[in-house]
């Protein structure tokens, strides 16, 4: 061997360049299942808008009330049904109080009962509905019917009479409507579990001595979250709805608190002449319902993107 | 089939009756007394109420006796308008809700689908956006706001249609708009979202490509499968109808039904509550039952005899 043909060996063995070599290599850092949810959620800008939205309804609903120059019980007759005006900038009410306060303590009403009901919701339906599916069997089989009768009973005229019992008030509304709509997220949840409890991870847990408790709140519910999160955010407007719907019809909030509804409902009697009354809280409320719904829609493609259409 | 009916048919007698109890013990459990007012009765007064009403008796008796009055159709007295009874106030009230339910279900199958079918045979021109645009706003907008939006416009601004009472054609037409709204909204959504699954389907294809008219193929072939859905979503509208009567009478002061209930919440008048709560439950649990049949038979995938 002469020392050319060695040289053109060495040279047949190059050191790879640098962009050759990093072709294999993986750039992204690899993402978390919660990390890609929320990824997909920033690509829509329709539910993003939403959430801004509601982010800044919770904000503004939180903090205008400390500095606002009125308060929702300030009554000044001298003022009374007044149209927007620089002072008041929603104008006032028949009471002569400012309008716009009592939207914003509205909205903390009316958010609080929708986002507090809905957790209500979840516990007992994720508790119901997990242990019906994992349990299985008998129990489930007796779990489910129960819901199925729960079911066929028209739920909001059940809402009204635990409110005839309760009598109005905030509690009452928590009890009544957290009592009723668990059911159909205890059944999105049993469903999720039947399916989930057959997976190998379980099986492993179970070998390793995991507790049924241990497997169910750590192993199975932690991967159902994603259709629990889509239910609740739809069943919170619906929960702002019933309170709407309850207050409507007189078992709401009592005065001088107000929720959208309240403030609906006595904006009715005089709203054809002070339209005003009637369009704030209604477009208030238009809008936190279409904001959740749009967020829920968005959620739902987020989380599931086979089910997106 | 015929098994599956009685056990149907069995099951909503059960869930009548779980109803019938829950709502009388209910009832029972609210403190005070149904003669507990601001105005203090004389204690004669009271217990010659009491005695007439027969709420001395032990409450088992009552719940009895209460139970055998439901299945003979007799639902008590009225405590708060003296000498009327809750069946015969039933009686007088419910036509004219029937009449506004009746025909706002109408407007809604009538409306909704084809607006559905429409709107999904078109898929991504604007008429469907604008459908859908609609759809949304029918979904996220109160049913009191519709109603007062109309009143406004309509009632109060062109002055072309009566705002309130319950007498000519023309006093429906709002009430059954804004109670038929959130529905039409829904069932339109439903039917596209259905209608578009059904059309990419082999069937669908096939039948094109015998060369069938797509007048055939849409009416004959999509919608009867597109429909089942739709067929589910009956007995929530139905319940939706009925709370939705509730604001809409309340709004444009129709006699109904939903009226007298809120008055009734309002003036705790318990027996007509329950009275009419049993009422509105045993229309919609037997709205349930039909639906499940009709569901049985338009779809023969849905296993009918299973448990």
């Amino acid at each position: 061997m002469d020392n050319t043909q060695v040289k053109n060996k060495q040279n047949l063995w190059q050191p790879l360049s640098k962009e050759e070599r990093d072709a294999d290599k993986i750039v992204r850092p690899s993402m978390t299942y919660w990390q890609d949810v929320w990824r997909r959620l920033k690509g829509n800008k329709v539910a993003m808008g939403s959430l801004i939205f509601l982010i800044f309804l919770i904000l503004v609903a939180i903090f205008v009330p400390m500095f606002w120059p009125y308060s929702y019980s300030d009554q000044n007759l001298m003022n009374a049904n007044q149209s927007p005006s620089a002072q008041h900038i929603f104008g006032t009410d028949k009471h002569g109080r400012d309008l716009f306060i009592r939207v914003i303590y509205g909205a903390r009403i009316s958010l609080t009962v929708g986002i507090a009901a809905s957790i209500i919701n979840l516990v007992v339906g994720v508790v119901y509905g997990g242990i019906s599916g994992y349990a299985g069997g008998k129990t489930d089989n007796l779990m489910m019917r129960i819901v199925d009768i729960l079911y066929t009973i028209p739920l909001t005229l059940y809402v009204i009479l635990l409110m005839v019992w309760l009598g109005a008030g905030m509690k009452s509304i928590l009890i009544a409507i957290g009592t009723t709509y668990w059911i159909s997220m205890a059944r999105i949840v049993r469903g999720q579990i039947l399916s989930l409890k057959e997976q190998e991870y379980v099986m492993a847990a179970r070998t390793l001595g995991a507790s049924d408790s241990r497997i169910l709140f750590k192993h199975l519910i932690p991967n159902a979250m994603g259709p629990i999160i889509v239910t609740m955010t739809m069943s919170i407007p619906s929960a702002i709805f019933t309170e709407a719907f309850l207050s409507f019809i007189g078992l709401g909030v009592s005065a001088p608190k107000a929720s959208w509804g309240v403030l609906a409902n006595d904006a009715l009697g005089s709203f054809m002449l002070y339209p005003h009354h009637l369009f704030f809280p209604a477009l208030a409320l238009s809008l936190t319902m279409l904001a959740f719904n749009f967020l829920g829609d968005g959620l739902r493609d987020a989380l599931d993107p086979k089910m997106r259409k | 089939m015929g098994r599956y009916v009685l056990k149907r048919f069995g099951s909503m007698f059960l869930t009548l009756f779980v109803i019938t109890t829950f709502t009388f013990i209910m009832m029972h459990l609210v403190p005070g007394g149904p003669f507990t007012s601001e105005k203090k009765l004389p204690p004669e007064i009271e217990r010659a109420l009491a005695e007439k009403y027969n709420l001395n008796d032990p409450i088992h008796t009552q719940y009895i006796d209460y139970l055998k009055g439901v299945v003979q159709g007799d639902l008590g007295p009225s405590f708060k308008y003296k000498g009327r009874d809750v069946s015969g106030m039933i009686g007088d009230y419910f036509p004219v809700s029937a009449q506004l339910g009746g025909t706002a279900i109408l407007v809604i199958l009538l409306i909704g689908v084809p607006i559905g079918v429409i709107s999904a045979l078109k898929q991504g021109t604007w008429l469907d956006s604008f459908v859908m645009l609609f759809a949304i706003l029918g979904v996220t907008i109160p049913s009191f706001v519709v109603a007062a939006l109309m009143i406004y416009v309509f009632g109060v601004k062109l002055k072309l249609l009566p705002t309130s009472r319950w007498a000519t054609p023309k006093h429906m037409i709002m009430p059954v708009i804004a109670l038929a709204a959130y529905s039409v909204a829904f069932i339109a959504r439903l039917t596209r979202s259905s209608m578009l699954e059904v059309i990419q389907q082999d069937y669908i294809r096939t039948a094109r490509a015998k060369g069938l008219s797509e007048g055939v193929v849409v009416f004959k072939h999509a919608l009867k499968n597109a429909l089942i859905p739709i067929v589910t979503y009956i007995g929530p509208m139905a319940a939706g109808i009925l709370t939705g009567s509730f604001v809409i009478e309340k709004i444009f002061a129709i006699p109904g039904m939903g009226r007298m209930f809120v008055e009734s919440i309002s003036n705790r008048d318990y027996t007509v509550i329950m009275g009419v709560t049993i009422f509105y439950a045993a229309i919609l649990v037997f709205m349930v039952f039909i639906v499940d049949l009709v569901y049985g038979l338009i779809d023969p995938r849905i296993k009918i005899d299973e448990d």
